[in-house]
């Protein structure tokens, strides 16, 4: 945590290469994540430059450790991002248009992609809002514990239960056909 | 889902129970049906979302993140120059706004010595040396014309 605190505090200086160091450090599991929320690449670069920038600012406290700190930030961006997209495709739904994966349906392999296709994981979030999304991502991406998401999203540990709950159920349904 | 214990399965399946609780709940799967039907989907789902590639971060996008910081000042300096230049703007018109009165609106202005003196009628009197006075000639030359003609017809 010390080492976390000197170095933002290095690039809160403007040390280029304390700069490169973290980015070296962080830039590939940030961008795992920022991609499978993204579900594409300009944003999931754009989200990322985004973190970083924050550091420059000075803004790291030292109260977690860089990581968490960098992905609360990654997945609060994301959030912002996506809800936008989201609410526009439940307005869609709501007007009578067509989403581009209605929740209710359920996908199978020979429906969808064909059976020899595989789901990608951005296809397989769409059906979920972005706080959904990001509790999957979190936890059967990266494989964060409910305490290290409850501190990297900010929120108790029983609303990450009751998120992870909830997208699950949802992901159960609409791809019953790939758990077979 | 009627079961009241699904919670404790997305625990279970998650690693987050203590060794007892895992006991627990390994005796309740082998006796209800729709736990293990649960427990087996979560299971699915985990191994479909882990065979799926993962994303690699490419070369060429490391080496624009290791380089934003420069972009990051850039746009920091265009942010400060864009503050600096609205206010000057605010500046600017908050002083027109208070040297210029409203044109065609009601205002509280009361009308300088100068502006009085240029709406004021000039009287006859004074008008013959001033500005008007050709317009006091027109008609004075007016009336003597119109007095020859009341006299021809005479």
């Amino acid at each position: 945590m010390a080492d976390d605190i000197e170095l933002a505090r290095l690039i809160a200086r403007g040390d280029a290469a304390a700069f490169r160091v973290l980015v070296d450090r962080e830039a590939r599991y940030l961008y795992g994540i920022a991609h499978a929320l993204a579900g594409n690449a300009a944003e999931a670069e754009d989200l990322v430059q985004e973190t970083f920038v924050a550091v420059l600012a000075g803004r790291f406290r030292g109260e977690s450790s860089l990581r968490t700190w960098l992905v609360q930030i990654l997945v609060r961006r994301a959030g912002m991002l996506r809800r936008s997209a989201w609410r526009r495709r439940v307005r869609t739904s709501l007007d009578g248009g067509q989403t581009d994966h209605p929740a209710t349906e359920v996908a199978t392999p020979s429906q969808t992609l064909g059976t020899e296709a595989r789901l990608d994981l951005a296809t397989m979030l769409e059906c979920l809002s972005p706080e959904h999304r990001a509790v999957i991502v979190l936890r059967e991406v990266e494989g964060l514990t409910y305490e290290e998401m409850a501190e990297a999203l900010g929120v108790p540990r029983g609303t990450i239960e009751s998120r992870l709950h909830r997208a699950r159920e949802a992901m159960r349904k609409r791809f019953r056909g790939y758990l077979q | 889902m009627t079961c009241e214990r699904t919670h404790e399965i997305h625990r279970y399946h998650d690693g987050e129970l203590s060794p007892t609780e895992r006991s627990a709940v390994e005796s309740h799967v082998t006796a209800c049906a729709e736990c293990r039907r649960l427990l087996a989907e979560l299971r699915g789902l985990s191994l479909l979302i882990s065979r799926m590639p993962r994303t690699v971060l490419p070369e060429v996008v490391l080496r624009r993140l290791s380089e934003c910081r420069h972009a990051a000042t850039d746009r920091a300096v265009l942010r400060i120059a864009g503050w600096m230049t609205a206010a000057a703007a605010a500046v600017l018109i908050g002083a027109l706004l208070i040297r210029q009165p409203v044109v065609g609106g009601e205002t509280n202005h009361r009308p300088s010595v100068w502006e009085t003196v240029a709406v004021t009628p000039t009287p006859p009197s004074e008008a013959a040396d001033g500005p008007n006075s050709e317009l006091v000639l027109a008609q004075w030359m007016a009336d003597d014309l119109s007095w020859q003609s009341s006299g021809d017809l005479r």
